[in-house]
């Protein structure tokens, strides 16, 4: 059976504890923008905070997620300074949520390793969807079969982090109900 | 008797799982398979196509370049991509995007992968042919 979202007492301690899920997202896409990537290959990052979409997923409803990810992408674009980024980052995060939130419930709340998996992958086909349009050119899709592999492997690392995290926080959560 | 050790494959969302993982394996098997025979099987590039924003800006005839030389692309948002052209090879010397990805590509001669510069909007793709529009192609 699906895990039922946690029951806060009131709309405050849920809005709080969105917030926080918030400032998590945001610190870790700042601290990931300080790692280097190692390839010279347009939209591979590692995607550390699609970690905490996976948890919002978990612990919240979709439309929650929803908000949580809105909100992040458009602080961290303020934060990265790139008008032209915000609009890869939502294709790709929109597409990502949506991907993760059917398999989420697919699977039953399980195996959180492929769903991160298949968000990261649906990260990338939006982002690629966005880059065609904006450069008016279906050549950038040729660096697909790229960001599927590393994708996978970035998505599996968020994935079991978010999986170690829900059974970490799933307790201490519970004590706000 | 229901068994103490039911098979994974008793349970639905493990068979649903093995499902996802199967169809995961095909797509990284096929994407291997795209990588390597890009790898293997790419022309060499003969023309390099300079687009900017979808539209084409110069084609350059690669086999007759000569020695190497550079120019410089001005996007008309405000930055500027400096275009690296050696005998059969083309690269981004530098550019002030934000992560000059398209600068860390280097020289290429490989028709399977164009430059991009995405925040510039910049793309240098390369050809066997010296007519082929995008829009011929895939409209």
């Amino acid at each position: 059976m699906l895990k039922k979202p946690i029951p806060f007492r009131n709309s405050t301690s849920r809005l709080a504890a969105l917030a926080v899920f918030t400032v998590i997202a945001l610190a870790l896409f700042v601290a990931e923008s300080a790692i280097p990537v190692p390839v010279p290959i347009p939209g591979v990052k590692l995607g550390l905070a699609n970690i905490v979409t996976l948890l919002v997923l978990q612990f919240f409803t979709l439309p929650e997620a929803l908000f949580v990810l809105i909100v992040r992408i458009l602080l961290s674009a303020i934060f990265a300074g790139q008008a032209i980024s915000l609009l890869y980052s939502l294709a790709g995060g929109l597409l990502s949520l949506l991907v993760m939130a059917l398999l989420n419930r697919f699977l039953l709340g399980r195996f959180l390793f492929l769903t991160g998996i298949f968000g990261a992958l649906a990260h990338n086909v939006g982002q690629f969807c966005a880059a065609c349009l904006i450069l008016g050119s279906p050549w950038v899709f040729t660096y697909l079969p790229f960001l599927m592999l590393s994708g996978s492997i970035t998505g599996l690392f968020t994935g079991l982090s978010a999986h170690y995290a829900v059974k970490y926080l799933r307790p201490h959560l519970s004590r706000f109900q | 008797m229901p068994t103490s050790n039911p098979s994974f494959f008793q349970n639905r969302t493990n068979r649903r799982a093995a499902f996802l993982m199967l169809l995961l394996s095909l797509l990284l098997a096929a994407s291997a398979g795209c990588l390597l025979y890009g790898r293997y099987k790419a022309p060499k590039a003969l023309y390099a196509h300079i687009y900017l924003q979808g539209e084409l800006l110069t084609s350059i005839d690669l086999r007759t370049v000569t020695e190497t030389y550079t120019f410089t692309v001005e996007i008309p948002e405000g930055g500027s991509n400096t275009i690296g052209v050696k005998p059969g090879a083309i690269t981004v010397l530098d550019a002030d995007c934000p992560d000059r990805l398209c600068v860390l590509t280097g020289y290429t001669d490989s028709t399977l992968l164009p430059i991009i510069c995405l925040p510039h909007g910049l793309i240098i793709r390369l050809e066997t042919a010296h007519d082929t529009t995008p829009d011929a192609i895939s409209y």
